[in-house]
């Protein structure tokens, strides 16, 4: 896993000596990141800005077990992908099924400048959304390390805490599983299918 | 239908470049397969649609969220370390309180010895160590007001040396905690 850049180091110095500001840069740094993975594994706005805001929390009260010779975005992510897991668990223990995907958003944000692209950009994740929303926790997981942030098996492995086989095995069942899928949206109101002829 | 080495090839293209003859063996094997051919270009698909995924923005409010959820966070942690002190502060006041009890139990006891001679010795040692602490409180409070009457400014200085201390515990506090922990 790559080293931090020297200034995201010296930020975490700085925080460590009590300097709030510094942490402020790192959370203005990453707080895309973190969110686009808590968004992918949980699938609701709300509750993905509650997940990033906790995963913030959790890097700031440990931060002193950060080992700066590992890279800090993959540190953090880490944190963000075990507690969105952890979230997910809960909520099938409380009987929120997953089975029933929650409507995507298609809001816009304010700071995208021309709406129809936004629009398309919407469309698209809410298709690839709707796609994660049948993969499991721990597939799932392994799809969004994998594919939104280009990390290996073996990184994916030491960042989920499981073997470098097991990684590859979700990979290729989380695959599968999402082609099974695109075979059987042939009904009309499919919002994957348009995005799919784009491709 | 596929069997299990024809489909770990189908995903490995995926992900890596295959060798020339495991290519050419897929190829063939996919040729004469229509049904797998057409799952192999769903893996495709999916590959490709998760590939060109759009990345999703933060909320502007977030960051802004997130340093004020730390800031409540940090002031609830040092809320222990505020009732400790007090805790520690109370304890010394006590045990102050009950110095002349611990001295009329120990008085009592030496009485009830019957040694008047013992007593009255512990007694001549205690009065001669307040008497010193006496003098050198006084002699403290005079150096002070010598000092005060000669330099006003040094009046400023000590007030505002104490947000001064404040403020630089508050900010390295963090890092002495974080050194003991390691």
């Amino acid at each position: 896993m790559s080293v931090s850049d020297p200034i995201i180091i010296q930020w975490v110095e700085e925080t460590l000596d009590g300097n709030q500001d510094a942490f402020a840069e790192l959370v203005n740094t990453y707080q895309h990141a973190v969110y686009n993975l808590c968004y992918r594994m949980l699938s609701e706005r709300t509750e993905a800005e509650d997940a990033a805001q906790e995963t913030f929390l959790r890097a700031y009260m440990n931060l002193q077990r950060y080992d700066p010779a590992r890279s800090f975005k993959t540190w953090l992510l880490s944190i963000a992908s075990n507690h969105c897991i952890d979230r997910l668990r809960r909520r099938r223990l409380t009987w929120l099924s997953l089975d029933d995907p929650l409507p995507p958003s298609l809001s816009l944000s304010s700071d995208e400048p021309d709406p129809e692209d936004a629009t398309i950009t919407n469309e698209r994740s809410a298709a690839v959304q709707e796609l994660l929303d049948n993969l499991n926790t721990d597939y799932r997981a392994a799809v969004v390390l994998r594919y939104w942030y280009e990390y290996s098996y073996a990184e994916i492995a030491e960042m989920l805490d499981t073997t470098e086989s097991a990684i590859k095995s979700r990979l290729f069942r989380a695959r599968q599983a999402l082609a099974d899928r695109l075979k059987q949206e042939t009904h009309a109101d499919s919002i994957i299918r348009p995005v799919l002829e784009t491709l | 239908m596929a069997n299990e080495r024809q489909r770990r090839l189908m995903q490995r293209t995926l992900d890596e470049a295959l060798s020339p003859e495991a290519l050419a063996e897929l190829r063939a094997y996919l040729d004469t397969n229509p049904s797998d051919s057409a799952e192999f270009q769903r893996l495709k698909q999916v590959d490709r649609m998760l590939r060109t995924a759009p990345h999703e923005r933060a909320p502007q409010r977030l960051a802004e969220a997130i340093m004020a959820r730390l800031a409540e966070a940090v002031s609830a942690r040092q809320m222990p370390r505020v009732s400790g002190l007090a805790l520690a502060l109370g304890l010394a006041l006590t045990a102050a309180a009950m110095m002349p009890v611990l001295l009329a139990t120990g008085w009592l006891l030496l009485t009830t010895l019957g040694s008047a001679e013992l007593l009255a010795a512990a007694l001549q040692q205690a009065t001669a160590l307040m008497v010193l602490g006496i003098a050198l409180a006084e002699q403290m409070v005079a150096a002070v007001q010598t000092l005060l009457a000669a330099n006003t400014e040094a009046v400023l200085l000590l007030v505002a040396a104490v947000p001064v201390s404040l403020l630089w515990l508050m900010r390295f506090a963090p890092r002495l905690r974080a050194q003991r922990i390691n």
